[in-house]
């Protein structure tokens, strides 16, 4: 039977266990990694930053305390590792936008189907915040709490911009597919 | 007219299927490297440390300073 992420966790804070790690890491790696590429659309820099983020990841599991999914603490990482790089980003290029332009032609994935597509072109399309409230909520299963806690923001503006970006979606697939 | 419903399933499904779709190089080695490269960096790091008080209090020790000096830069420069 295959040890759940709270035996690996254990095993690791406890015995520095190696190979409970690189169990850990192959079972969240897709995830970690298209939850960055939503996150930054570039390949090479999710690439990057999957790293880090799972460097970060055995710094700090200690300080996992096991309430909320381990998935979302770990979108959480990730997503503070997509901030930083963001930040050098915008202070090398001198840009104000967090968020570097996305190309709108840009998928994260194969998509299933043109529907699909559709939407995740109008995923990037969305104002940053409400973007990074979306990823953080449908990607990594977050609640509204943690999200405003995430993204430093209260509650009813987090609630607020997952409304905005809900209702900017319905209308850019409305426009797109008008027969749905 | 799409739905709140609709939106919601359609927005868990893109990342559901982005997931299945990504294939990541399988970085667990890697990261292992990483670490293990963090952790001798410490190590030097705390040796550096070590020598540089100790020759501050026993002149004798300088040129053994000089030693360390030249490996911190090195690390630094890593």
């Amino acid at each position: 039977m295959e040890p759940s992420d709270a035996d690996l966790i254990a095993r690791i804070v406890v015995a520095g266990d190696r190979t409970a790690f690189t169990l850990l890491v192959r079972r969240h790696q897709a995830f970690v990694r298209s939850l960055l590429l939503h996150l930054c659309r570039d390949h090479a820099l999710a690439d990057d930053l999957v790293q880090e983020t799972f460097v970060k990841l055995f710094t700090n599991l200690d300080r996992y305390s096991g309430e909320g999914a381990f998935r979302s603490w770990l979108g959480g990482i990730a997503y503070r590792q997509f901030l930083m790089a963001a930040r050098r980003q915008r202070s090398h290029d001198n840009k104000l936008d967090l968020y570097a332009a996305v190309p709108l032609t840009a998928t994260v994935s194969v998509p299933e189907n043109a529907s699909s597509l559709d939407l995740d072109r109008a995923l990037a399309r969305l104002p940053e915040q409400q973007r990074a409230a979306i990823i953080l909520s449908y990607g990594c299963d977050m609640s509204h709490p943690e999200i405003a806690r995430e993204m430093k923001a209260p509650l009813g503006t987090v609630k607020s911009w997952l409304a905005q970006a809900k209702a900017l979606l319905r209308d850019q697939l409305a426009s797109s597919r008008p027969e749905e | 007219m799409i739905d709140d419903h609709k939106i919601d399933d359609r927005l868990r499904e893109l990342f559901a299927a982005a997931e299945r779709h990504v294939v990541p190089a399988d970085v667990s080695a890697r990261i292992v490297e990483v670490l293990a490269h963090q952790r001798r960096q410490r190590r030097h790091l705390l040796l550096a440390a070590t020598v540089l008080g100790a020759a501050l209090a026993l002149p004798s020790l300088w040129p053994a300073m000089m030693i360390v000096t030249e490996r911190m830069a090195a690390i630094v420069h890593m």
